[in-house]
């Protein structure tokens, strides 16, 4: 019973959602007119990518994921580690989870339209450096940059990041880390050898969880981007609006691309590859 | 949690706790600031959200005078309610498929021999920006298929981007589940059902609450891939994003029931949590 | 999995406080007798209708009133693409009664058979608006059949800071391409459908640059737009490009900048803080755009045709256009017919003075020359890479 409803559900996900995607990859190499597709293969819209600038738009979009997930990994697997293993009062850790899960509920426009009033040029910062005399111009680069890009996402990715860390963390038993600590292992070994292994899926989950949604987001560049920080998700949706499938396509076929060069050179490096990731869960 | 094996380890079991040096003190403490640090960040938006919304001239204006203007606009036009029950409704029935089909998969996937590729089969739609991914479904199931779209196609959009997310949570903590408990519990005398309701479930019930909660905050703010499948159903962020054009001022919406969504969500998600998890460490 | 059981149509009841009295005394009348219920529904036939919000009433029951119909609204934003999709592919024509979307849509998709013609001789007061508006490119294919209906409609320019200024009108939009005065204080609206037009507009006007028709430029005309447009957004001239309405209040507000080719209602909206900001009358010309009704083919015919002549009439009628006026600023075709029924109905002085200067204002701004909106220009694919490429420099 179990088994035949596992296997129904495998196969509707892939006639309902696989498909769909192959075939996305599929269309970048057709021509499109009134929802019909050419039956010729053509690299059109990949040359489109390159003309119009489409392709710096993608490069620029992974570097600014990829530092926002660095430095949302950085902050968030001490503070997993602490709210895991460090925290005593249920209450305190019962809180601070639901301070992380809490914003997933208010509309990304609403939080982020807010740093304006912060980081403009009659904004808080601006005015409180001018009283202070440490300027006498406002700062232009506070807004409209991908300084305020950077600042505006890392609040909303946090989240992500530390949740499915301290989900893996705080399964981790006590007395292995103790068992280590009483074999005389140091902090850092313990570290390294004990938690760091058995948090990995986690970890991976976070990074993924955290960095490919920040590709196709497009409310924190447009607000607070200025027209200057162009990221793929605004570019994708242009796209559609003037329905050239396409270049669209073209564009997330580059993109999942991009992502599998850098899975095999991870495996190639050691280590970073699904299956590996997937032993790893089972220990 | 309780540790799974502690049970047999002494026969007068207490809980282990970690031990903490004071140099994984004062450690902790720099990581609880960087977190907390985050937190403030997601915060203090919100809270000046909060205060514009009572204030004349939340557009380009400093706090105050102070009025209740925005909240008597917001319930005189009441179009956004009907929207907003429909949002919980989907949300609800997203968080719950996610739950139930995220386990009977997780559960499973480890112990079949072609994991590896399903796997990337079923956290495919991850990698996809989410306008493309509304658009590829669109084109197979209403140019390819000719189905006619409606609330079914919106659900099938929302799991198909939760699900990911919501597997991956609960494989982290089915990798972690040990078999032999099962086998055990068999060779006393539990059924199937006994098994895994009385060992199981309650081991990697965080995985399953996660899931269900990743499958609803994921749905109620979901727009990209929402916006191609509606047919007319209208949720929330549809509602929204249609005012956004409507030339009129959505101060209302923005300020007012962004604030009152912040208010009932953090009351609600912190008394479940306390329930879920604070209490729950306590026994 | 069948998702069907959540649907529930949006609430739009009870919209201002007067509304929400009326409707409970009538809820009353309608509970006291329960027999009359069903009757009551199959009288009242209803009409379905998709469209931009920018044309939706925040409470229809006066045009309900007036038209005897019930109206079932789904809105989306103006987005062609999404609704050129809902049109082509997603067959919204078999539960849509009317379309309310940007005109020039209609060139394409009248052409292709998606809409039907609309009989003039069967709406009411269609004789009473100017045929200048009516017969509009807006409306109309190419081939001057009739496929649209004008509904609301404005002439945009931009709001300025006369403080910053300096000038007296007519002005130029210079003031938003290059000009001293406002360098890097400037924002343009994120869109290729109407900051690439008002771009060329100035460029042809100022002689810099041989442009036939400015809202469908051929790619090469859009390019050399677009390489004035990259130039001096290398010399700074531009701060920021917004998306949303409420964005564009929120620049002007902070003068983060002083120039915007924003929506005429912004500028309502800061005055009522206290600024002094203006909506620019223009040498060039202006940015005229209108939302049109659009009958699919499915409901030219039998009984859903009655029920569109009604609700076509509806939005030439006095109920809409007072209320459109006062809600928008914006004025719909037969605008006069709203100022009477004001005056019948004795809506708030304030009320009937602002109808008074919207019909004032568009008379002024659509004698100007220049250019329609068009959100279905010939190369619009290559006119969006064009304008992505501005984005990107």
């Amino acid at each position: 019973m179990l088994r035949t409803t596992l296997f129904l559900f495998i196969a509707l996900w892939a006639v309902f959602v696989v498909v769909p995607v192959a075939l996305l990859v599929l269309w970048s190499f057709l021509e499109m007119k009134d929802y019909s597709f050419s039956t010729s293969l053509s690299l059109d819209a990949y040359a489109a990518v390159f003309d119009s600038g489409r392709y710096e738009v993608t490069l620029r979009t992974l570097r600014i994921a990829g530092t926002v997930t660095a430095i949302e990994l950085g902050l968030a697997l001490p503070f997993a580690l602490w709210l895991a293993k460090g925290v005593r009062s249920p209450l305190l850790k019962a809180m601070v989870l639901a301070l992380l899960t809490v914003p997933f509920f208010i509309s990304l426009a609403s939080r982020t339209i807010v740093w304006r009033s912060v980081l403009s040029r009659s904004g808080l910062v601006n005015t409180a450096l001018m009283h202070l005399g440490i300027i006498d111009q406002p700062l232009d680069w506070l807004l409209f940059s991908e300084f305020s890009v950077h600042l505006g996402l890392l609040a909303p990715s946090f989240p992500t990041m530390v949740l499915p860390v301290f989900l893996s963390i705080s399964l981790i038993d006590d007395e292995l880390i103790e068992a280590a600590r009483d074999l005389g292992a140091s902090p850092v070994k313990v570290l390294g050898d004990v938690i760091l292994p058995l948090a990995l899926p986690g970890i991976v989950a976070g990074i993924i969880f955290t960095f490919v949604p920040l590709l196709g987001e497009t409310v924190v560049p447009q607000l607070l981007g200025g027209g200057r920080v162009a990221m793929l998700g605004a570019s994708i949706t242009s796209l559609l609006q003037v329905l050239n499938y396409p270049v669209a396509a073209a564009l997330a076929a580059l993109v999942l691309g991009i992502l599998a060069a850098l899975f095999l050179a991870l495996r190639l490096i050691g280590g970073g590859s699904i299956a590996a990731v997937f032993e790893g869960m089972k220990r | 949690m309780k540790a799974p094996l502690s049970g047999t380890a002494t026969p007068e079991a207490r809980p282990v706790r970690v031990r903490a040096g004071r140099l994984e003190r004062h450690l902790g403490l720099v990581a609880a600031l960087g977190g907390f640090g985050m937190i403030v960040l997601t915060y203090a938006p919100m809270l000046w959200l909060g205060v514009m919304s009572v204030s004349a001239d939340p557009l380009g204006g400093l706090p105050g005078p102070f009025t209740l203007e925005w909240y008597d606009r917001l319930f005189t036009d009441r179009r956004w309610v009907g929207p907003l029950v429909s949002s919980l409704g989907c949300g609800v029935v997203v968080g719950l498929a996610c739950a139930a089909s995220g386990l009977l998969v997780a559960r499973a996937l480890p112990h079949l021999r072609a994991r590896g590729p399903l796997l990337l089969a079923f956290l495919a739609p991850l990698f996809i920006p989410g306008v493309l991914l509304g658009a590829g479904l669109f084109l197979y199931l209403r140019v390819f298929l000719g189905l006619r779209l409606g609330w079914w196609s919106v659900f099938l959009a929302h799991f198909a981007w939760a699900y990911p997310f919501a597997l991956l949570a609960l494989l982290v903590t089915t990798t972690r589940f040990d078999t032999r408990l099962n086998d055990a519990a068999a060779d006393l005398g539990a059924g199937p059902w006994r098994r895994f309701a009385d060992i199981e479930f309650p081991l990697i019930m965080p995985g399953v609450v996660s899931a269900a909660l990743f499958g609803f905050l994921l749905s109620f703010n979901e727009l990209a891939r929402t916006i191609l499948l509606r047919g007319t159903a209208t949720t929330l962020p549809l509602f929204e994003w249609a005012q956004a054009t409507s030339h009129s001022s959505n101060v209302p919406l923005i300020f007012a029931l962004a604030t009152l969504v912040l208010l009932v969500s953090l009351l609600l998600i912190g008394v479940s949590f306390w329930l879920l998890f604070g209490r729950a460490e306590e026994r | 999995m069948n998702g069907h059981d959540l649907t529930k149509p949006p609430i739009r009841a009870g919209l201002s406080r007067r509304a929400v009295l009326k409707g409970t005394v009538a809820g009353a009348a309608v509970l006291a007798t329960p027999s009359l219920i069903g009757r009551a529904q199959a009288a009242t036939p209803t009409v379905r209708i998709m469209g931009v919000e920018t044309a939706a009433l925040d409470n229809w029951a006066s045009f309900e009133k007036e038209t005897g119909l019930k109206v079932e609204f789904t809105g989306i934003n103006s987005d062609p693409g999404i609704f050129r999709q809902e049109v082509v592919a997603n067959a919204a024509g078999e539960r849509i009664d009317i379309f309310l979307m940007d005109g020039g849509i209609e060139d394409e998709l009248g052409a292709k058979g998606f809409f039907a013609p609309i009989d003039p001789a069967k709406v009411k007061g269609w004789d009473a608006a100017p045929a200048s508006v009516m017969n509009s490119p807006l409306a109309q294919g190419p081939d001057g059949k009739q496929f649209g209906m004008p509904v609301v409609m404005n002439a945009d320019s931009f709001a300025y800071y006369p403080e910053v200024i300096g000038e007296a009108e007519p002005l130029s939009y210079a003031l938003l391409f290059e000009s001293e005065k406002t360098l890097g204080k400037v924002s343009l609206e994120n869109t290729w459908l109407t900051s690439l037009p008002m771009a060329a507009t100035y460029l042809k006007v100022a002689g810099k640059q041989a442009i036939g028709d400015p809202s469908n430029m051929t790619p090469a005309e859009a390019k050399a737009v677009v390489d004035f447009l990259v130039a001096r957004k290398k010399a700074g001239q531009f701060r920021t490009l917004w998306s949303t309405f409420e964005e564009s209040i929120d620049l002007m507000a902070r003068k983060e900048v002083v120039a915007i080719n924003c929506w005429e209602p912004a500028v309502k909206e800061l005055r009522k803080q206290g600024k002094d900001v203006r909506y620019a009358f223009t040498k060039e010309g202006y940015n005229k755009w209108m939302i049109c009704a659009y009958v699919p083919k499915e409901a030219a015919t039998g009984a859903r045709a009655e029920i569109v002549a009604k609700a076509l009439s509806g939005f030439l009628g006095g109920a809409y256009a007072a209320q459109i006026a006062v809600l928008r600023g914006y004025a719909t075709a037969n605008a006069k017919a709203g100022l009477a029924y004001a005056e019948a109905q004795k809506m708030p002085a304030e009320d009937i003075e602002s109808i008074k200067a919207n019909i004032a204002k568009i008379e002024k701004k659509f004698a100007a020359p220049l250019f329609w909106q068009n959100a279905a220009p010939t190369n619009i694919q290559a006119i969006e890479a064009e304008w992505e490429r501005f984005r990107q420099a």
